[in-house]
């Protein structure tokens, strides 16, 4: 690679500069239909809710919501993408969403430890059982009448 | 077929996912041989970016083959070798005639603020993204730009996004020759950025970070200066630098995950009651003299960002900022590869296949073993082939 000092400013002219407004392309792109047919099928983004907005002819398709947390994405589309509501209820729903993926990963560890906790609150129901049996034997050995001789 | 799909925040995961289909005919289908981990790729790993969902492909930087074309396109055809900007452009409204295709307003039921984008949540359109084996092209032969024969896929890869936004982000601001520009961040797009300032005609470049491995690497890739801001403070560091003043231009190229503020970070990374952590943005304005100009591509996501707008709004800064439209940037990144002028293959400190994706996102977004930028390569790791 060409070291620092060889490469200052070569592109200090503004035509070099392709972000360079004078230098922005005005017309369309080569190859564009325009406008473009409309794309068939449901977008997995439904259009956000300000009024007049018009649905894109080309858009997603990728993981259509579902769910509670689609619920909830649908009821955040309601808003316009300037109004709070909007973004909060979206990252809402990502938490529910989330919930899924996380008790999945949790299971492995959730099962054995539920069975372990139920073995040992079975042993001590079964201590408090026994305990319970002698209290009682020795509340009825302090009532036993004594031997009368 | 497979793809890296996100599976709640903090995870990916490979998965079984049906393979794209044509859908408009406009569209093409691409073989996905190369595709990149972004670094704002974590943000949506992390869950701070609306509306992405269980089970979505990430990914919006990839180059490949295409595979089958729809009946509307003309420009391309099965086999040809090819680059895709992150974005999607019809090439024909309002925004693209006028070359702004990172607006375009045909792409994106979602919002308002931004146009399609692949593999980037359904805030940006819903489209999957390149870190599969496949992936859908809309606009085809608008959008997707040929890779010369002399260029390999890791040379050309860059170019989809952080070589053309770290660009953008020198660009903006507007270098007359002589400035002393500081960029915050050196991961991958701050490197491109350091390299474009001296391009551009800057007197002094400067990178701001805290990662060792990453600031010697500014050092040696770039040539610029350094500063560890967990060894001073940067901004105190800046003025002794620049005789008390600041420095002409500042550069934010972190976005909403920045270090530096522990609290900030438990509120906006890990709580996610504000948007992010902006410590970047407001070092910015503060290391900027008054007057001077802060260029940001950093990614914010929505809803909101709390930032010192007041020190800007008083130092009477002038603030740029923006998505790359990548495609109008495409031909002079290339001149600058085969130039020499910048060579992005000893970024790619990590060339995994696929299936390595999960651990690869851990390694970058932990920073550990040297990576700089992991390339993902979903049919078979290729050699590099092209030497300059």
């Amino acid at each position: 690679m060409e070291p620092v000092e060889r490469i200052v400013g070569v592109d200090r002219e503004l035509s070099r500069r392709p972000g360079y407004r004078s230098s922005w392309r005005v017309g369309p792109f080569p190859h564009t239909r325009y406008p473009p047919v409309r794309q068939e099928g449901e977008p997995a983004a439904p259009l956000h809710g300000r009024p007049g907005k018009r649905m894109p002819p080309v858009f997603g398709t990728a993981c259509p919501p579902r769910g509670l947390s689609g619920a909830i994405r649908k009821a955040a589309y309601r808003y316009p993408d300037h109004e709070l509501p909007h973004w909060m209820l979206l990252l809402f729903a990502d938490r529910v969403e989330a919930m899924g993926p996380r008790l999945r990963r949790l299971a492995p560890l959730a099962l054995p430890a539920g069975a372990a906790l139920g073995f040992l609150a079975m042993r001590r129901r079964g201590d408090r059982s026994e305990g319970e049996r002698r209290q009682i034997r020795r509340r009825a050995a302090i009532l036993e009448p004594a031997p009368v001789y | 077929m497979k793809a890296l799909t996100y599976d709640g925040p903090y995870h990916v995961k490979l998965r079984e996912k049906p393979a794209p289909r044509i859908e408009h005919p406009q569209d093409a289908i691409l073989k996905v041989t190369a595709a990149a981990i972004c670094g704002s790729d974590l943000h949506l790993l992390h869950g701070l970016v609306p509306d992405t969902r269980v089970g979505f492909t990430f990914g919006h930087e990839m180059v490949g083959i295409i595979e089958e074309v729809g009946p509307q396109v003309t420009g391309l055809k099965p086999g040809d070798r090819v680059m895709l900007p992150f974005q999607i452009f019809c090439g024909g409204c309002y925004y693209c005639v006028r070359g702004q295709t990172a607006s375009c307003e045909n792409t994106n039921p979602a919002s308002d603020m931004a146009c399609g984008v692949y593999g980037y949540s359904h805030t940006v359109g819903g489209y999957d993204g390149g870190q599969a084996e496949y992936v859908r092209v809309p606009f085809a032969d608008v959008d997707a730009e040929p890779i010369p024969d002399d260029l390999d896929d890791l040379d050309a890869l860059p170019i989809t996004d952080a070589m053309s936004t770290g660009y953008q982000a020198a660009e903006m601001c507007d270098l007359q020759g002589g400035e002393t520009v500081v960029v915050f961040g050196a991961g991958p797009v701050g490197l491109f950025a350091m390299r474009a300032a001296w391009l551009l005609g800057a007197g002094r470049v400067i990178a701001v970070d805290h990662v060792p491995y990453r600031l010697d690497f500014a050092r040696r890739w770039a040539g610029v200066e350094t500063i560890d801001f967990d060894e001073v403070d940067p901004i105190t560091a800046i003025k002794a630098e620049t005789e008390d003043r600041g420095a002409h231009c500042t550069i934010d190229a972190v976005g909403l995950e920045a270090a530096g503020a522990p609290l900030r970070r438990l509120a906006g990374v890990y709580g996610k009651l504000i948007g992010g952590s902006a410590r970047a943005l407001d070092w910015c304005f503060h290391a900027t003299r008054k007057g001077g100009t802060v260029s940001v591509v950093g990614v914010y996501g929505p809803p909101f960002t709390l930032v010192d707008f007041g020190t800007a709004m008083n130092k009477q800064l002038t603030i740029r900022t923006g998505q790359a439209s990548v495609k109008r940037y495409m031909p002079r990144m290339i001149e600058h590869i085969r130039s020499g002028r910048i060579d992005p293959r000893p970024l790619f400190t990590h060339r995994l296949p696929l299936e390595k994706g999960p651990e690869a996102y851990h390694t970058f977004a932990q920073k550990k073993d040297g990576c700089i930028k992991v390339a993902l390569f979903p049919h078979g790791v290729q050699p590099t082939t092209t030497f300059h």
